[in-house]
């Protein structure tokens, strides 16, 4: 199972342009996203999950057209937005049997055991009593994961979903997301790099509507090798640094500033090499 | 601080281009009122005393369009409401709460910062109306030439207080629930309040109460200017005193309070004060994160898209849906609301004369009708905006968007669940009158009529609203757009379409065709298969919208309706084009055979094109009423009801006698369009030809082959069919039906002369098709037309016979004597006869009906009535039987055998006395249920039968030539004879009762005639001056000469000119009879009354009194009177008065309102102050003038005036010119 994603351009009506050329061969397993805000990562997954039209390009999942086959679409796909609700008043198990009959479950019985099951893994089984909409942050990107895995969807697009959870909710996420994704493709998009590094065999680095990289992330920290330098610097001097050589991140490491360039060579002496991360993918990519 | 907040808030507001928006909303509203109310737009207007545009008008227009309107409430709250609210929603809260800032600089700021841009806004309204009249736009003398201030006087008394109530009000819900919605909410229900609590209140006597708790101003205002003549409409301002004054005070207190609490309980928190409707325990749940979750795998399911799945979706979530709104407390309020509604509306209501219906099955749905209609589309505009939202409100649309449900089902499923909380109401609705009906004792209990009407006819209706703003809601990209286009197609457009005298109902959405009240007698009648043909009609239509809104359900982020339409364009189908198709084509089927059976087959005519026919009729035959005539004598009628097809056929002769000078030799005749032009022949070897036929007007001029000479007759003889031929566009026939057939000649025979009541009478509409300005009757002086009666032009008196028959299960009934009743065909025949002249004006009436017989001396009494309505058959007879002993003892024998009151159906609501034959409607008198518990309560079933049956006399034995003052002798002197029915059953106590709503709907009547007003002796045909007014001066008249001597006075009338042949009697001739008849000192209140407008403002200004040594009470009494004569436009002069009007004095009663007489004395009263010294029994409780409101004076409660100081005043108020009139009585 390959999604295939080619030459997909949008341009909103106040002239933003979403997705530029973007094209992607995703296999199965988990593919991750990496990009700034507005990079085109949610345009990207709206349209693969039918909300959304694209001006050119197509999309494939093997020989289904699915920006043709709407309807079909929405049978395989298990979607969780970025920024979603649930309607007010309504508790767990009744609105994951709500969503389990919108993916099609109809007999009862299978309706039921999906239901639970859910709710177990997703760690709401005490609280299914209660309505949704009443949830802390956590509870409900966790609900929002269970209707998005009800069904036993092919395709599985979750938007930035450990936004707001804690560390154990994040790790514990991570691992169902990775045992279902041995047998689905699961589009996962975030602006951590960590959650990628941990994630995803594939991955592709997006910026600005275009997709800037396309590796997998161990792969990309290698080509990197020997080519990331590093140098504490006055916090007065940035600005000089950046025009003289390719800074792509700055931080603070206890109090000071912490600049890594990008270069074939050592640009200067006070730089030190130092061992090339996901982070540093990313930031060459995106500040490119 | 305050400032700051103030002026950056402000030019924010100012900035927003929503501001500008309103702005321009209140501008172009403002400009459409005031077009329509001074004519430029809508059906042209006719003659008007009033201004449109003067101050009192224009703060009228102003309060409706800002505060009693949805839109104008919805837009202040818009503006106002969200003052703090909006730094919640941009979440801007946290930063300005952590700033160094005043609460009271913040709160106030704001507050009066939007009340500032709403007062902005509003100056749109002030503008509008301003740059409008000052534009040379109106026809002259509608328009009055006003300054600024005569535009502004609303805004500032009304418009400003109103604002800052209500934008107080919705400062304050929106602050604390920091929820829009439930300001939105709010003015929902502000406005059902208000005009539920006005209903309620509308007819409640005591007059302070509804005048202080409407909040606008509307009923203080109405109050102090209901009695204005046009002159004073015109000239004078605002008065912003008395109650006005009291309102707007306690509402701008209400208002301060709301603020201050606002401002008292608001603190810069974070979270919103919990509020819910109802506490639920909330369990607390303990969530421990547990390990790593191993062997995660997803359940195996299999997955089934197909339509029973989307039928279980569309059931699943319907409930879904019915849940969340009937468990919303909006839902809660309104059922709260209707069944408060319902149950003041049982236990205040009024119909007539202070008397309420029973509560019979159709009275209680209209009741329903009444109310939910009232806020029923409000209800359903505002919930398709939520629940077609809900799911992007909730923000589950992406989730909901990306599953494979079918767009129809959401689609559905949100039409049906908000279908099913409107029905809820309803329910809810029913119960509620149906208990009402069982406390109240009723027990005739129709269910299938409350299900019919309200779930069969009603909710055809209701669920077409309910898919058209569901559907505007899935094509707009805002729902607040939506919202105002659901307004304005379902409001505005109709209001417009009314305005603009556009007709045709095959434009109006959701038109019904001709409807019909359901009626005891005849049950829905034969409405069914027009309104099925006009609701299929307007079903396609819903089909065409639905199929759209179906594809172009917003589904995930292409929100605007070009995107989404591209969107469409890929799931359209050939299933789609078929449902488009066969809608289309059933719409311009039916469309093409509603256009054919309302305009071809039947005609319709517009206000303006119905003016120009009767302006073409004047032009082009008024020239024949000169020709000589003829007069009928004698009319034979042959009728054959057909009751089951609606039909009729009627075969008639009449001879033709010519009483006048000169030989006849042409016919003139006018038939109205049911006749459909009827065969006329003549007997006796005489014959005619057609010299014109005009078939539009109904009109033909036929030339005799032999003239006919003075003093000879001809017999003529004519045919008609009366066949309904599909239905027309409005107005339902109602004339013969399935049960209750009621037609009267006028609709039956062929008028031999120009019927000049077929002229257009409004002077503005004749200068316009250049007619000579004209009044509604001739003068007195004019002696042509007092060769005429009033009620026929054609004939005097006639002799009369009548073959009538129907289907075998009813009965038929004209005028005359039972001659002789057969069956034959299956068919009843019934042959009535008369034996005496009569006038040429007959009822023919069917039915099936009960009959109850009984006699007064030797007169027959029948009732003929539905088998549902037994009710008040004894009551009728009871008054029939005092009716015809009093007016034969009084005025002169009954001139027939028998006399027959038959029930018709509640089509129309009136009763109408023919010759010796009542038909009267099911809706009054047969279901009247008057409950003498309350005070203002008037048996009217008696009082209406006395009235009819008194017209045996003043109409059937006295009738007036046709000019002015005609209707005085048939009404008043109606109305007058049975008062004093009245007063001897039930006493002088309901006189008074009586008196009093006379007094009132005689000067409400003055104030809202637009013409001018004639004295009572020359009045044409106004209601309130021949009932009312005339009711009044009888009554008065004969309470200063005494009744016996004013009786002697009619009896002598009667006695002169009963059953006279031309030239007829007029209303001058009995007022010299009844001038005759009173001394000389007392004529001056024939001449008032008769000849005048006169108008007194009499009060009682002092009451004191002192114990005496002989332990009486000295009381003196000081009163201010006044009398005044207005001329027809109502301007008024100060008359000079020398009167007799009664002083009372009343001791303590058991209760207020029915004090004990002491003194009841008519005394001379002159201009000013007049003091009395009179010595009484008793201790004194109130005295004053005029006490049983006998004259006509506009402020009553100032008559009467309570005991208050032991010691009298040691003077007069020197400030009153007066000519004090003291005298001692003992």
């Amino acid at each position: 199972m390959t999604l295939t994603i080619s030459n997909l351009t949008k341009t909103y009506d106040n002239g933003v342009k979403a997705l530029n050329g973007v094209s992607l061969t995703i296999p199965t397993g988990m593919f991750g996203l990496l990009g700034p805000n507005g990079a085109g990562k949610s345009s990207l997954m709206r349209t693969i999950c039918t909300l959304q039209d694209a001006d050119t390009g197509t999309i494939m999942l093997d020989d289904l057209d699915m920006l043709a086959n709407k309807d079909e679409v929405r049978k395989i796909v298990g979607y969780l937005p970025q920024d979603f609700g649930f309607y007010p008043g309504v508790n767990a198990v009744e609105l994951l049997n709500h969503f389990a009959l919108l993916k099609g479950i109809k007999d009862s019985k299978e309706r039921k055991e999906s239901v639970e099951y859910l709710l177990q893994q997703t760690n709401l089984w005490d609280a299914r009593k209660r309505s949704v909409s009443e949830y802390s942050g956590g509870m409900r990107q966790r609900f929002g994961i269970a209707q998005a895995l009800i069904g036993n969807p092919k395709i599985i697009i979750v938007d930035e979903p450990t936004a707001g959870l804690d560390p154990t909710e994040r790790n514990r996420f991570h691992n169902l997301l990775s045992e279902i994704g041995q047998d689905k493709i699961v589009i996962l998009s975030t602006h951590i790099v960590e959650d990628i590094y941990n994630l995803c065999p594939n991955m592709a680095v997006m910026s600005k509507g275009e997709v800037k990289l396309v590796d997998k992330p161990l792969a990309a920290i290698e080509k990197l090798n020997g080519k990331i330098w590093q140098s504490f610097i006055d916090k007065a001097e940035l600005e000089n640094y950046k025009k003289e050589y390719n800074v792509i991140s700055n931080r603070l490491v206890e109090g000071k500033l912490q600049i890594n360039v990008h270069a074939t060579s050592q640009p200067a002496p006070q730089f030190k090499a130092a061992e090339p991360n996901l982070e540093d993918v990313y930031f060459t990519n995106v500040t490119a | 601080m305050f400032s700051a907040n103030f002026w950056f808030d402000l030019k924010a507001n100012l900035k927003r281009t929503s501001t500008w928006i309103f702005f321009a909303v209140f501008f172009a509203l403002s400009c459409l009122i005031i077009a329509a109310a001074g004519g430029l737009i809508g059906s042209s207007q006719g003659e008007n005393n009033e201004l449109f545009n003067s101050a009192l008008a224009c703060a009228q227009l102003l309060n409706g369009i800002v505060n009693n309107s949805l839109v104008g409430t919805i837009i202040l709250v818009a503006i106002i409401a969200p003052a703090i609210q909006k730094d919640f929603q941009y979440n801007s809260h946290s930063i300005y709460f952590t700033k160094p800032i005043s609460k009271f600089g913040y709160v106030f700021g704001r507050f009066l910062s939007g009340i500032s841009t709403a007062l902005i806004v509003l100056t749109a309204c002030v503008l509008a109306f301003l740059i409008m009249c000052n534009l040379p736009l109106f026809d002259v003398g509608k328009a009055g030439h006003y300054g600024l201030w005569n535009y502004l006087q609303g805004f500032v008394y009304l418009v400003v207080p109103n604002v800052l109530f209500i934008g107080a009000l919705f400062f304050s819900v929106v602050t604390f629930t920091r929820n829009m919605l439930a300001g939105y909410i709010g003015a929902i229900v502000l406005l059902v309040l208000t005009s539920v609590a006005s209903d309620l209140v509308k007819d409640i006597d005591n007059t302070l109460v509804p005048a202080l708790i409407d909040p606008y101003g509307d009923t203080a205002l109405e109050q102090l200017t209901q009695y204005w003549s046009a002159a004073e409409k015109n000239t004078l301002s605002i008065p912003f005193s008395g109650v006005l004054l009291y309102n707007r005070l306690l509402w701008l207190g209400v208002s301060l309070l709301l603020f201050v609490a606002t401002y008292l309980r608001f603190s810069f928190v974070q979270s919103a004060p919990s509020f819910t409707w109802f506490k639920r325990k909330q369990q607390q749940v303990v969530l421990v994160a547990d390990s790593l979750t191993q062997g995660f795998k997803l359940p195996k399911v299999a997955s089934v898209y197909d339509t029973n799945l989307s039928w279980r979706l569309f059931t699943s979530l319907t409930k879904l849906e019915t849940k969340n709104l009937i468990k919303s407390p909006f839902f809660i309020v309104i059922s709260l609301l209707s069944a408060i509604s319902l149950i003041f509306n049982f236990v205040y209501g009024n119909d007539f004369y202070g008397t309420r219906l029973l509560p019979v099955t159709y009275s209680m749905i209209d009741g329903i009708t009444s109310i939910t209609s009232l806020f029923g589309i409000m209800i359903i505009v505002f919930y398709a905006g939520v629940l077609v939202w809900r799911e992007r409100d909730a923000k589950m649309d992406e989730i909901i968007s990306a599953t494979p449900i079918k767009n129809w089902v959401l689609l559905g499923s949100k039409i049906v669940s908000l279908t099913l909380m409107y029905a809820a109401i309803i329910v809810v609705a029913i119960v509620i009158s149906v208990l009402i009906q069982l406390v109240a004792g009723f027990t005739d209990i129709q269910f299938m009529v409350y299900i019919q009407s309200l779930f069969g006819y009603n909710m055809v209706g209701i669920v077409f609203i309910v898919c058209l703003c569901v559907a505007v809601q899935a094509f707009v990209s805002n729902r607040y757009i939506g919202y105002f286009t659901c307004i304005l197609l379902l409001i505005i457009v109709p209001l417009v379409l009314r305005q603009t005298d556009v007709s045709n109902d095959l434009i109006k959405f959701n038109s019904s065709g001709p409807r019909m009240p359901y009626s005891d007698m005849n049950g829905f009648g034969h409405q069914l298969f027009p309104f099925i043909i006009y609701k299929t009609y307007w079903l396609a239509f819903i089909v065409l919208l639905l199929i759209s809104a179906n594809l172009l359900w917003n589904r995930g982020k292409e929100k605007g309706l070009i995107s989404r339409i591209t969107f469409a364009k890929n799931i359209v189908t050939k299933t789609h084009y078929l449902g488009y198709a066969i809608a289309l084509l059933t719409m311009i089927g039916l469309g093409a055979y509603i256009h054919y059976t309302t305009k071809v087959l039947n005609k319709y005519y517009t206000h303006d094109q119905q003016d120009e026919l009767q302006a073409q009729y004047e032009q082009k035959f008024k020239k024949y009423n000169t020709l000589p005539k003829l007069k009928i004598t004698d009319i034979k009628i042959d009728l054959a009801i057909y009751p089951q097809s609606r039909s009729a056929t009627i075969n008639g002769s009449y001879w033709l006698k010519n009483k006048g000078t000169h030989a006849v030799d042409t016919l003139y005749i006018d038939y109205n369009a049911e006749q459909r032009n009827p065969t006329l022949t003549l007997s006796n070897g005489n014959s005619f030809t057609e010299l014109f036929a005009d078939t539009i007007n109904g009109v033909k001029l036929l030339k005799f082959a032999t003239p006919i000479a003075v003093g000879d007759s001809v017999q003529m003889n004519f045919a008609s069919a009366l066949v309904p031929k599909g239905f027309k566009n409005v107005e339902a026939s109602t004339k013969i039906v399935a049960n209750g057939t009621f037609l009267n000649s006028g609709d039956l025979y062929p008028n031999i002369s120009y019927n000049e009541d077929g002229e257009l009478d409004d002077n503005v509409k004749r200068a316009k098709y250049n007619l000579k300005p004209k009044e509604r009757m001739h003068p007195a002086t004019d002696v042509a037309y007092l060769q005429t009666n009033c009620i026929n032009h054609d004939a005097d008196w006639v002799t009369y016979e009548c073959t009538i028959s129907t289907s075998s299960d009813q009965t038929a009934i004209s005028p005359g004597y039972l001659v002789k009743k057969w069956t034959a065909d299956n068919r009843n025949y019934f042959h009535y006869k008369m034996d005496k002249k009569i006038l040429d004006f007959m009822s023919f009436q069917s039915a099936r009906y009960e009959v109850k017989t009984a006699k007064w001396n030797d007169v027959t009494i029948e009732i003929y009535y539905d088998k549902h309505h037994a009710y008040n058959v004894d009551k009728m007879i009871t008054s029939a039987q005092k009716s015809l002993a009093y007016y034969t003892q009084q005025y002169g024998p009954y001139q027939f055998k028998q006399l027959r009151i038959q029930e018709f159906p509640r089509y129309q609501t009136f009763a109408q006395s023919f010759a010796n034959t009542i038909p009267f409607s099911e809706g009054i008198g047969f279901i009247a249920n008057p409950d003498f518990s309350k005070p203002d309560a008037v048996d009217y079933t008696y009082f209406v039968t006395a009235h009819e049956i008194a017209h045996q006399w003043w109409g059937h034995q006295v009738i007036g030539a046709s000019v002015k003052g005609c209707t005085v002798i048939m009404e008043s002197f109606a109305e007058y004879s049975a008062l004093r029915v009245m007063e001897k059953e039930y006493g002088k106590k309901a006189m008074r009762k009586f008196l009093s709503y006379e007094l009132k709907q005689y000067l409400q009547g003055r104030a809202k005639d637009s013409r001018n007003e004639d004295a009572l002796l020359y009045s044409q045909g106004q209601t309130h001056i021949h009932y009312q007014k005339g009711a009044m001066i009888m009554f008065g008249i004969s309470d200063l000469i005494g009744e016996q001597n004013l009786d002697n006075v009619l009896k002598n009338y009667v006695a002169k000119v009963a059953f006279q042949e031309p030239p007829y009697t007029t209303a001058i001739e009995f007022e010299q009879l009844l001038k005759a008849a009173t001394p000389d000192s007392l004529k001056y209140a024939i001449v008032d009354g008769f000849e005048k407008i006169t108008l007194y403002e009499n009060r009682t200004k002092d009451v004191s009194y002192i114990k005496l040594a002989n332990g009486k009470y000295k009381v003196t009494v000081v009163v201010d009177a006044l009398k005044m004569y207005a001329n027809g436009k109502g301007k008024k002069t100060i008359a000079v008065m020398n009167d007799y009007i009664d002083i009372g004095i009343f001791a303590k009663g058991k209760t207020d309102a029915e004090p004990v007489e002491l003194y009841n004395v008519k005394r001379k009263i002159k201009s000013g102050i007049n003091t009395f010294e009179i010595v009484v029994d008793k201790a004194p409780y109130q005295a004053g003038i005029d006490p049983y409101n006998k004259l006509i004076d506009r402020t009553i409660d100032d008559n009467l005036r309570k005991v208050t100081d032991k010691k009298p005043l040691k003077k007069i108020d020197t400030t009153d010119v007066g000519d004090g009139n003291v005298t001692i009585a003992l």
